[in-house]
Order: C-alpha cells, then sequence, then structure tokens
C-alpha cells in the first residue's frame, strides 16, 4: 500500500485541500492559528469579536482556495484576506455606531487609567501592546506585517493595496512614534 | 534637531535598525557625532527588541474545533467549472448596455476616441495579479483602442472598484437609428458577435471576456457593483469639447439604490449577477423591470432595487418609453469591502425598516438660542494660542436661500430633501425662519441688577465687566450691584466709579452656595422697580460667575423662569475658563435671556453693549411655531430637538402667556395665547434682526400629497401687531429632479451631522482618546469625499468642508504635545459651532 507523503509547506497544504485532502486545510488552520489570531489581538480587534473573526477569516481563504496561485508565497496571499476581512470589520462598526450617532463603546472608555492598568503599564510588553494600539490603524497593520509577520515592504503594499512609499511611510512614523513612548516612558520611570 | 538628525532618523525608522549595506558613511559619521540621535538608535533598537519578543497571542484550541467543524468547510471549496461561469457574470456585470431609441446622427464615433491620446498610465501598485479578487478599491479603469491610445478613465477612479480594461477593437460602422435594435440582455450580449466593436476584459486571470459595445448612437452604462458608474456620455465627457457634450445625449442616472440582500442568505456568501431589462419612462422613472438572466434567490431583490433607480428626464424630441438592459451585481464581500460610502449614508436615511414614530404633537425643545454664540470664548482662546495650524477657519455655516421677508417680521418657508414621492417615503422636512435685518429702534431706559460671583478669581475681567455697565449707563437706567453673601452692595443711585471701585476692592465673602440668595434678591429688587409700561426685555438680572454652578443649578434655574414669567429676564454671563458653558446655557434658556462668555476684559464692552442692545434687535416675541404632518405623514424625529415633559411644557407656555399679556399691557398688542394647539409647538421667546433657524424633521410620508403645514404666530415689534405666518409643503407623484431647494435641505442635513461629529471629535480630545478623534475625522473625510460625486458635484461648500477635514487628520495625526491637543479640541469645537452658524472673527 503506497501512502501519500504530507506535504510539508503550507502552500502545498492548500493545494492539497484545493485537490480535495480533507485533513490539509486542518493543518493550514493550525499553523496560521497564531499568526492570524495575533493580527487581530494587535490590530485592536476587541476580544468578544476575536473569535468570530477569526472563524471568519478561515471559512474565506476556504472559499477562495481556489483564486490562490501556487506559484507565489501563500504568507502574502493569506495576509490578503485576513487584512481586508479586520478592515472591513472595522468600517461595518463605525457605520453601526455612525447611524446611531451615538459614540461607539469603546470611545466612551474611561479616560483615566485605573490602578491595575497603571500598574501593567511597567511591564514591558504592556506599554507596547498599548503604544501599538495607539498608532493610526494603517501605521498599526503595516508595522504588524512589518515587524512582527516580517513580510517584505513590497508584499505589504500588495497586501494593503497601497503603493510601497506610502508603506514606508507608515513603516517610518509608526516607529517614530513607538521610539517617543517609549523614551517618554523611559523619562517617566527615571522620573518616579 | 538638525535636518541631518530627521534624515538619520527617518533612515533608522524605516528600517528598524542601521542599514546594514549602507553605503552612507555619513549616516554613521552622524551617529557617531550627534549624542541625541545615537540616543534615538538605541531606544529604536530597544522597541525593535521588544517587538520581537512580543508574547503570541493565541487562539482558544475549541475555537479552532468549533471551526473546523463548521458545515462551510465541509467537503471541497467552490468547484473550478462554475468559478468561470460566476466570474463571467462579474465581468458582465461591469458592463451593461443602454439602447435609446434616440440617434445622434451628426456624432461620428470618432469624436470618443480622438482625444484618447495619452499614454496609458502604468498600474501604480505591483503585484496585484495574485490577489485575491476582492482585494482592490480604487483600481483604475483602463480604455484601450486598437491603434493603441490608451486612456485612463480619471473620472472613474473614485467609484470602481474593479481591474478592469475596456477595449474597443473596432471602431464602429455608423448606424442609422432605425436600424439599430436595442441589444439583447446581458447573457446573451455576452458572446462576441463579427464585426462589431466589442468590450473585452483584459483581466487574464478571469481568461477575458467579450461583449459587443453598442454603436456610437446608442448608449451604454458602466455598471460597478450594481451601480451605474459611468454612462457612455460621462466615459468621454471629460475629453470632449464643451460643444461636443452639449450635442450628446445622456441617460444620466440620478436615483441608484442599492439591492438589500436577502436577510437570510446573508451569512452565506452570496456572489451572482442579476440581468433586467427595465423600461423607463419620460420622467426617468423606472416603470417595469424584467429578468433576463436569473439568480431565483436573487431576483426579487434585484427588481425591488432597481424599481427605486431613477433616470435623468428624456430630452423634448423622445417621444418613446427608453429600454435600458442593466445587471445588477450582488457581491457580499463587495459591499462589506465597500468604505462607508457618501451613498450609503445618504441612503440610510430613506431606510423605511425598522423605524419607530413619535407623536407629531404637544411641545418640542427650542432649538433657537439667540446671544452670544458659544464660539466666542473659543475664538479667543484658539486667536489667544497664534498657531498658523486654523482648519477651523475653514468651518461656513450652510448659506440658507430662504427669503427674506417682505412683510412682517420674519418669513416662514418649508421645504423637503425631494421634490415627488411616488410612493411611502422617507423625507427630511426643513422648516426655515428668517428675520428682517431691520430694527434700528433706540433702546429704552434699563432696569438692570447685577450679580457678580468672584469666588472663582479673575478679579480684573469683573471689574472690566462693571465699569463697561458704567460707561454705558445712559438717563433712565437703573443699575445695581449685588454681591453674594454682601446683598446690595451699590445700589442704582450710587452706580458710579467711586462707590463701584469701593465694593470691588472689598474681598469677597468666600461662601459658597450664597449665589442663589444674591439672585433671588437682584430678581426682587429689579421686579419691584420693573415698569409694567415698559417694553419687556427692559428689566433684567445679570448674573456673572467664576465657576461651575453644580448643585444650586437646580433652584438657579427654577428662580431665573419664575423671574421670566414675571417680566424680568436673566442673563448669564461666564467668566474665565473653570465654567461649566452648558450650565449657563440652560441658565439663559429658563430665563428667556442670553449667555456671554467673557474672556478677557477687552470683551465686556461688547457684552455688556449686546445685552443692553437685546431689546431693541429683538424684531419678534413670542413665537409660536407649529407644525402640523398632514394625515398619514408620521414623525420619525425632530432633529437636535426632543419633545419636552409635562413639566417643561408647562413652563413653556407659562412663559409664552407672561410675554402674551406684557405686550398686550404696553404695546397693546392684542392677547392671543394660552391654548395649546395640534401638531408640534415649539415656543421661541425671542427673534432677534437677521438670525435664520433652521428645524429639520424626519418624516415618513404615505406618497403623494400634502405632507406637512407650518404656521408661526407672532407678536411683530415693528408693526406692533399679532402676526400669523404660513407655509405648506407637498409633493406630487410625477418625479421631478431634485434641485438647489431639496440639496439645501440635505446640505442642512449634513452640517448638522458634521457639527455633532466634529464636537464629539472634540470630546473625544478632552478625554485622552487623539485615536478616537481621529477615527471619527477619517470617518468623516471618507463620507464628505464622496459627496461630490454622488449628490454635491462641484459644490464649494462641501469642497471646504473637506478641506478642513483633511486638515484636520493631518493635524491630528502629527499633534502629540498636550497644549495642541487641547488646542485642536478647541479649534473642533469653534468648527462644529460654526457649521452651525455664522462665527464671530477671530481677533
Amino acid at each position: 500500500m503506497e501512502i501519500e507523503a504530507v506535504p510539508e509547506l503550507p502552500e502545498q497544504w492548500l493545494v492539497a485541500h484545493r485537490e480535495g485532502d480533507s485533513d490539509a486545510f486542518g493543518k493550514l488552520v493550525q499553523r496560521y492559528r497564531r499568526p492570524v489570531f495575533g493580527y487581530l489581538v494587535r490590530c485592536s480587534v476587541p476580544e468578544s469579536d476575536r473569535d468570530d473573526l477569526f472563524q471568519d477569516i478561515f471559512i474565506k481563504i476556504h472559499q477562495r482556495a481556489d483564486q490562490y496561485d501556487e506559484a507565489r508565497p501563500l504568507h502574502p496571499w493569506l495576509f490578503t484576506v485576513v487584512a481586508n476581512t479586520v478592515r472591513s470589520y472595522f468600517s461595518k462598526k463605525k457605520l453601526r455606531s455612525f447611524f446611531v450617532w451615538e459614540p461607539a463603546p469603546e470611545d466612551v472608555k474611561d479616560p483615566a487609567p485605573d490602578s491595575e492598568a497603571r500598574a501593567s503599564t511597567k511591564e514591558t510588553a504592556a506599554w507596547l501592546e498599548r503604544a501599538i494600539e495607539a498608532l493610526p490603524m494603517p501605521q498599526r497593520e503595516v508595522l504588524v506585517l512589518a515587524t512582527i509577520e516580517r513580510l517584505p515592504l513590497k508584499d505589504i503594499a500588495s497586501i494593503l493595496a497601497m503603493p510601497v512609499n506610502t508603506v514606508k511611510t507608515h513603516v517610518r512614523r509608526a516607529r517614530l512614534r513607538l521610539v517617543e513612548s517609549y523614551e517618554r516612558r523611559t523619562r517617566l520611570n527615571h522620573d518616579g | 534637531m538638525t535636518d541631518k538628525c530627521t534624515e538619520v532618523r527617518d533612515v533608522l525608522a524605516l528600517e528598524g535598525k542601521v542599514p546594514p549595506a549602507q553605503n552612507d558613511a555619513s549616516l554613521r559619521e552622524h551617529l557617531e557625532g550627534c549624542v541625541e540621535c545615537a540616543s534615538f538608535l538605541r531606544s529604536l533598537s530597544a522597541v525593535e527588541a521588544e517587538l520581537g519578543a512580543l508574547p503570541a497571542a493565541d487562539v482558544e484550541d475549541d475555537v479552532v474545533a468549533t471551526l473546523l467543524s463548521r458545515e462551510e468547510l465541509k467537503g471541497r471549496t467552490h468547484a473550478r467549472g462554475s468559478r468561470h461561469w460566476a466570474m463571467g457574470l462579474a465581468a458582465a456585470a461591469v458592463i451593461g448596455f443602454v439602447a435609446v431609441r434616440v440617434s445622434v446622427h451628426d456624432q461620428p464615433e470618432e469624436v470618443f476616441l480622438a482625444d484618447l491620446k495619452q499614454p496609458r498610465r502604468e498600474a501604480e501598485m505591483a503585484g496585484l495579479r495574485n490577489l485575491p479578487q476582492e482585494s482592490r478599491a480604487g483600481d483604475s479603469i483602463d480604455l484601450e483602442t486598437e491603434n493603441g491610445r490608451f486612456r485612463e478613465l480619471d473620472s472613474l477612479d473614485s467609484l470602481a472598484d474593479k481591474d478592469v480594461a475596456l477595449k474597443f477593437e473596432d471602431a464602429p460602422k455608423k448606424q442609422d437609428a432605425q436600424s439599430v435594435s436595442p441589444p439583447g440582455p446581458a447573457s446573451r450580449a455576452a458572446a462576441p458577435q463579427e464585426g462589431k466593436e466589442t468590450v473585452r476584459g483584459l483581466d487574464e486571470r478571469k481568461g477575458g471576456f467579450d461583449m459587443p459595445v453598442p454603436p456610437a448612437d446608442e448608449e451604454f452604462a458602466v455598471v460597478v457593483g450594481g451601480a451605474v458608474v459611468a454612462t457612455r456620455d460621462s466615459f468621454f465627457a471629460s475629453r470632449m469639447s464643451p460643444k461636443l457634450q452639449r450635442k450628446r445625449r445622456s441617460i444620466e442616472k440620478l436615483v441608484h439604490v442599492d439591492p438589500v440582500l436577502p436577510e437570510g442568505d446573508r451569512q452565506a456568501t452570496i456572489r451572482g449577477t442579476v440581468g433586467l431589462q427595465i423600461q423607463i419612462d419620460r420622467a426617468g422613472n423606472v416603470i417595469d423591470a424584467r429578468v433576463s438572466t436569473s439568480v431565483p434567490s436573487l431576483d426579487q431583490a434585484a427588481i425591488d432595487a432597481v424599481m427605486l433607480w431613477k433616470y435623468a428626464p428624456a430630452p423634448g424630441d423622445v417621444e418613446d418609453t427608453r429600454i435600458l438592459d442593466v445587471l445588477v451585481e450582488f457581491d457580499l464581500d463587495k459591499q462589506e469591502r465597500k468604505e462607508y460610502t457618501a451613498l450609503s449614508f445618504l441612503e440610510a436615511r430613506r431606510i423605511l425598516e425598522g423605524l419607530s414614530f413619535r407623536q407629531a404633537r404637544g411641545y418640542w425643545a427650542n432649538t433657537y438660542i439667540p446671544g452670544d454664540p458659544k464660539v466666542r470664548f473659543l475664538a479667543a482662546r484658539l486667536a489667544h494660542a497664534q498657531l498658523t495650524l486654523s482648519p477651523h477657519l475653514l468651518a461656513r455655516p450652510v448659506a440658507q436661500p430662504f427669503d427674506a421677508p417682505s412683510r412682517g417680521a420674519l418669513s416662514v418657508s418649508i421645504h423637503a430633501d425631494r421634490r415627488s414621492l411616488r410612493e411611502p417615503g422617507r423625507l427630511l422636512v426643513q422648516v426655515g425662519l428668517k428675520a428682517t435685518t431691520s430694527h434700528g429702534r433706540r433702546r429704552p431706559p434699563m432696569n438692570v441688577g447685577i450679580v457678580l460671583d468672584r469666588d472663582g478669581g479673575h478679579a480684573l475681567e469683573m471689574r472690566a465687566l462693571v465699569e463697561a455697565l458704567q460707561a454705558m449707563k445712559a438717563p433712565g437706567d437703573r443699575f445695581r450691584l449685588i454681591l453674594p453673601g454682601r446683598g446690595e452692595v451699590v445700589p442704582p443711585d450710587a452706580f458710579r466709579h467711586g462707590p463701584l471701585t469701593l465694593a470691588l476692592s472689598q474681598p469677597s465673602s468666600g461662601r459658597l452656595g450664597s449665589l442663589v440668595g444674591a439672585v433671588r434678591l437682584a430678581i426682587e429688587m429689579v421686579h419691584a422697580g420693573d415698569d409694567p409700561t415698559m417694553p419687556l426685555g427692559t428689566s433684567l438680572v445679570l448674573v456673572a460667575t467664576t465657576r461651575v454652578i453644580g448643585s444650586d443649578m437646580g433652584a438657579l434655574s427654577q428662580l431665573a423662569h419664575q423671574s421670566a414669567v414675571g417680566g424680568v429676564s436673566l442673563s448669564a454671563v461666564g467668566v474665565g475658563d473653570n465654567i461649566d458653558r452648558a450650565e449657563l446655557e440652560r441658565l439663559a434658556l429658563s430665563g428667556q435671556g442670553r449667555r456671554y462668555f467673557l474672556e478677557k476684559s477687552a470683551d465686556a464692552n461688547r457684552i455688556v453693549d449686546e445685552e443692553l442692545a437685546a431689546t431693541s434687535r429683538a424684531v419678534a416675541r413670542a413665537l409660536r411655531l407649529r407644525i402640523k404632518l398632514a394625515e398619514g405623514v408620521k414623525l420619525v424625529n425632530v432633529l437636535d430637538s426632543s419633545p419636552l415633559s409635562e413639566r417643561q411644557s408647562e413652563r413653556v407656555r407659562e412663559a409664552e402667556k407672561s410675554i402674551d399679556l406684557r405686550l398686550a399691557r404696553n404695546l397693546g398688542i392684542e392677547a392671543d395665547r394660552g391654548e395649546d394647539e395640534d401638531g408640534i409647538q415649539i415656543i421661541i421667546p425671542s427673534f432677534y434682526a437677521g438670525d435664520v433657524h433652521t428645524i429639520l424633521l424626519d418624516v415618513v410620508a404615505p406618497g403623494p400629497g400634502p405632507i406637512a403645514e407650518v404656521t408661526v404666530r407672532y407678536k411683530d415689534l415693528a408693526a406692533l401687531e399679532n402676526t400669523v405666518t404660513r407655509a405648506s409643503l407637498a409633493l406630487h407623484g410625477t418625479m421631478a429632479t431634485e434641485g438647489p431647494l431639496e440639496r439645501n435641505v440635505l446640505k442642512n442635513y449634513l452640517a448638522l451631522h458634521l457639527s455633532r461629529e466634529l464636537e464629539g471629535a472634540a470630546d473625544l480630545l478632552d478625554r485622552g482618546d487623539q485615536r478616537g478623534a481621529l477615527a471619527r475625522i477619517e470617518h468623516l473625510q471618507s463620507l464628505w469625499a464622496g459627496l461630490p460625486v454622488t449628490a454635491f458635484p462641484g459644490d464649494r461648500e462641501i469642497a471646504r468642508d473637506i478641506a478642513m477635514l483633511t486638515e484636520y487628520v493631518t493635524a491630528l495625526k502629527s499633534s502629540t504635545t498636550p497644549s495642541l491637543v487641547a488646542y485642536l479640541a478647541d479649534s473642533l469645537r469653534y468648527a462644529g459651532a460654526g457649521k452651525r452658524r455664522p462665527l464671530p472673527a477671530l481677533s
């Protein structure tokens, strides 16, 4: 009996899935669950919606598997679906809050940080998460793809449908801001 | 920081480190020499290290398990075979034909292509080919002719969201109108025909598709995402000389309604295109729609949508109805992706489902607040900051086209945002009031009690206020000064420099809460000195405060109301910036007075002058505005207003009656009030010369016919008589194109929305949420950007708004210091107010 070798590259998984391999899609999900979920977290998708959006993304990938050209790397293709889903999620959310002419719920949170939050800002990761969250959306998208997903700027331009120079501007501004908040935090820690 | 520092930091920030293959020795050299940049690099490295060490977020295992067990993942992905079909249709959706029994005999085809000479613009984005199909908004549409002439249709850039190229392979033979048969439905048309002009989709990954292009004397439309984004005319219009443009006939689509996806199918990913043949009557209404290419589950939704579309009326020499083939594409992905557009916003106010209605009767809150616009205060602060950044200077209220009253003090008008109505529909009804600009009566002697609440400091400003009063005191005026905790410190006969200086030099009582007592005393004293034969408004109490009134507010506003009912109005002056503007507004409303903000001493003269002259500036009093909706017309809301409670209504009635009686007594205008009327009632105590006010109602009407009637009764202070002005609105069933008046209604609605959103963004900034504020402005920016292409082509006021929003976006993205953010909050508020009424000049 001949056992077909399981392909090892994600690209091949998607192709195998397309060809009818029932396990391949599950492998793909396992391979990409962290990057995709991480993207949702870093792009400030509220916790309550993350799981649903995560599922939506993979359903879309499933449905569009046919559109994927296996000669090209999977990573940018996949993140195009991710980024677009997140964008349309936010635009729909805006739309909803807009029609009722009320601030979206996340807009009305108490501006004064509570003591717990204040304590946690001292932790390394927390300040960075906050600083990323404070970036404008395009900068955040670009930064996450560039520094966390380590995607080349050219691919990011394709994913986010922006000119490469715009991507460069966003990534530069994002880093400048992070450095700025890093320095502010360092000063604060020194002062008290 | 030098330019070199900026340059070096930009390079470092782009790379996240010192670029490895950097030949630029000057960068390293600079880093060795510049302590700040070296420190910047250290910080950058630390940030990069922390970015790399961010803990990976992971989804719960059971979410993955749920995902993998979902029905949608069962079986294989979409069958490839069906994809071609879907693509053919999707591609076909981009092109619809309009066949019109109109011909333009003097219009050779060369005209269309003659000007298309510019070289093709290279696609800006590389690597697009391998992206999923849903991914690109804003792609351009390119046009290619056989002899290699390309032209990017830039006018479509903003609307098109599909990368499609149209190829004209052959210039068609000119045909006579009689020989032109309307092209069949798209499905039939999709096969290429020998010798005929074809449109070819050049999108190779879709395999390409060919469609015949109608001859030159027919017209066609490009439909993207269900919307006609261009007719043949608009395709070429920008390339044609004005003369030729005039010769062309257009079948412009005036109203587009997106298809509503059937509720049950929303969860599924819907793709499909319904082909329809529609019949348009001379007025441009769609009178019939037949399915030519069916997608059973979507047919009805497509018909429902196109029946609401509306085209431009036929030109004079066209006698018949017109037939048009259109395609309605359903693509949920695309709809999701479509950024929140102007179209969807404008359509939202037409939505009929899920509405709740309010009683179109009883008393509603008056939104006309005379006196100092609150921006005075902001204007002073903004001017003080002396920054060149001033987007707020671009904020202007909508120019109101209302007629000035030809007779009497006020004119009233009523319009809607549409001119006709064929079936049940939702519309905005606007009631406009405009006062005459002339008044010019002399100020009568005044009886004024001044209460200074000095506990919050600002001694200089308070002194300036008193000095201004003293300087403007005319013979016959009776001014008195009352201080909390100390009573009347300067009586009318001693209201001179010496006693005033002495009184103000004494320390304040320091006792909080005594303000209520002082105001009560002032009201009693002024009331005692009130001469009921004098015009209403000549007796008043002026309360100046430097602090938040807080818990005393309830008692004060009750006092103010009683005082106003008794004939003594109460105005409020906020001094300094530690005041609550909303409080002062409430107080002034209860006291039928005005409210002012005194930021610096120099404002004192203006405020006093305005307040003392207000009595003579009023042209109408006791306005009773009644809006009666016609039978069957239902009220969704009175925008920006709210129904008054029983108690509030009672107060408003009392106030109205007191003015009525007072004016009857001393001006001889017959008392005529006291009865409640049917309909929405709004009482405005005074209306001032030159002012304009609009009230917007959101209503649902059952169809053509009368919509609403507005009656304004008021005491005309010039003619000294009771005056009634009426206006009514009826819409007929024959479709009529919306004109400037309808657009004005819509613009007032947009201005109100913009105003609220700008103020909302300012609130977010106050709360430290700069990100939220930016998101809000960006959102407005994207909405406004769509307005010129939908409802307001070439509109200067909208263009100005867009420029303002763009400036705010830039400012919010770059402002980091707290003082700059505070400045922007002021600026946003100023602009928000500026969208509602004219702003004072920034001094």
